[in-house]
């Protein structure tokens, strides 16, 4: 609570995202508060009525969504790596980096990513203009979608 | 900082993510006052002691 002018509750989260011990913080205090197995704090408002026992539920949201990447899992809970440099990944279902985010990475599906190959095989192959102008116009109709959050980026299909 | 919302007892607080040990020093300092049912999240990378 060092140079924190206001009072605070802070909640002491595990693991399993059960609530383990609640303290209210005394403004601008020395005192630091101590706790083990501990995965998560939560600092909000004084009386907030929260208590040992209660469960945490991150709501999935848009919001959410953000060039850092903090994502949730299925299940709801959060998922996010940190390196040891500090940098923050990508993780594939079995929790390995699959790839390293620098911050504003447009992400392709599968399956538009197998029509773009299409696309660009043709373009390849003709050395046409039109099948160069037809690639280009895949490129920017994916990446707009991703600008103006359609549900195919939000919910799973 | 990124934001998330997070559900205690039917009460849907949106609060702020420390993540980097910077985010996580800096915490709530100097913050004068706090919205209704905001507050700010501290994720630590492993299961361990904590000290606030």
């Amino acid at each position: 609570m060092k140079d924190t002018p206001i009072p605070l509750d802070i909640i002491f989260i595990d693991e399993e995202l059960n609530v383990k011990s609640v303290y209210t913080g005394t403004p601008n205090s020395e005192e630091m508060m101590t706790e083990q197995n501990v995965s998560f704090v939560l600092e909000l408002n004084p009386n907030s009525g929260i208590e040992v026992g209660d469960e945490i539920e991150f709501s999935p949201n848009k919001q959410g969504r953000s060039d850092r990447m903090t994502s949730l899992n299925e299940d709801g809970s959060l998922r996010s790596k940190e390196n040891d440099d500090g940098k923050m990944s990508v993780l594939n279902e079995n929790g390995d980096v699959q790839m390293l985010l620098e911050g504003g990475e447009r992400i392709f599906s599968r399956a538009n990513t197998k029509i773009l190959i299409k696309f660009a095989k043709k373009a390849s192959a003709t050395k046409k203009d039109s099948d160069y102008k037809a690639l280009g116009k895949r490129v920017f109709k994916f990446l707009n979608a991703q600008d103006k959050n359609e549900p195919e980026y939000v919910t799973k299909k | 900082m990124d934001k998330l919302k997070i559900k205690i007892k039917d009460v849907t607080y949106n609060v702020e993510v420390a993540i980097t040990d910077e985010e996580r020093e800096k915490g709530l300092q100097g913050v004068k006052s706090l919205p209704q049912n905001e507050g700010m999240l501290f994720v630590f990378n492993d299961t361990e002691e904590v000290s606030i």
